[in-house]
């Protein structure tokens, strides 16, 4: 079963057709054409079209490019080759640094505080009173250290609270024990999951000490992993 | 200049007696014609399974509406 050349000639305005002669059968392998939009009543993507000998479209395959008016294009078709899909996710690993002011956080009570913007990108909204919200939907990873500049009772801990809004609603909490000087050991809470545009995303602090204590929280880092 | 494009068609495309390959220029935005564009050059590379290619020249001929 030998391949065939089958070369049509003419110039043909569109559509133009190939007809197959009623003796033949052929395993279509490629198919090639050119075309001239010189005249193009405006832009255009080249298609090929297949129809039985009813009369009825069997198949359509339209250029993924279109052709701007008055360009041409020298197209090739095979069978079971695609244009590689679009990037409709947009790999964009970006982040922004913010930080959070200190806030008095009741003995046995939690609380949230204003963030602020440091550097890198804005992937975060930040509204006057609230919690930030992710500008654009995708997996992130936020990671905050927990802190506090108040004398602490040697045996109290402090915590943390990270939490995304929409749709995991997931939250994650950390607690940090206090140095025998009265100091609050720093520590870090990090999570990574899935937020949708507007979704929220929360910082609590949150005492167990006997009195109420300042936290607050000077690196906060926004890593953007993926955008889909 | 023009253009290399390259797109898929169905595999295992057997073609037999008055089937037609069609070639058009589509509106990207409704898919109907777009007026103006000629097609030259066309060529298929085929398996002739039924061993009876007729010989000779093959024409592109005008299609519905052309």
């Amino acid at each position: 079963m030998a391949d065939v050349q089958v070369h049509p000639t003419g110039i043909e305005a569109c559509p133009a057709d190939v007809i197959v002669p009623g003796s033949a059968e052929w395993l279509l392998k490629v198919c090639y054409a050119h075309f001239d939009g010189t005249g193009a009543g405006g832009s255009f993507k080249p298609l090929v079209r297949i129809k039985s000998d009813a009369g009825t479209v069997v198949a359509e395959s339209a250029m993924s490019e279109t052709v701007a008016a008055g360009a041409s294009a020298d197209c090739t078709w095979f069978p079971d080759v695609a244009t590689a899909a679009a990037g409709g996710a947009t790999v964009a690993p970006d982040w922004g640094t913010y930080f959070i002011d200190s806030v008095s956080v009741n003995a046995g009570g939690r609380a949230t505080s204003k963030w602020h913007f440091n550097a890198g990108s804005a992937l975060l909204t930040i509204p006057g009173i609230g919690s930030p919200t992710f500008v654009a939907r995708g997996v992130y990873t936020v990671s905050a250290w927990i802190q506090s500049t108040d004398a602490w009772t040697a045996t109290a801990l402090g915590a943390g609270r990270l939490d995304f809004g929409s749709p995991t609603s997931f939250e994650q909490r950390q607690t940090g024990g206090v140095d025998a000087g009265g100091t609050m050991r720093n520590f870090g809470i990090q999570l990574t999951a899935q937020a949708n545009a507007g979704a929220t995303v929360e910082v609590q602090f949150e005492n167990f000490d006997t009195a109420a204590r300042n936290m607050f929280s000077n690196q906060v880092l926004v890593q953007q992993v993926y955008l889909y | 200049m023009s253009e290399k494009l390259k797109t898929s068609l169905p595999p295992d495309l057997d073609l037999t007696g008055d089937w037609v390959v069609e070639f058009d220029a589509v509106d990207p935005t409704t898919g109907a014609s777009v007026t103006g564009v000629n097609v030259s050059a066309t060529s298929l590379l085929v398996a002739d399974l039924g061993g009876t290619l007729d010989k000779g020249t093959f024409m592109l001929v005008p299609g519905p509406g052309a």
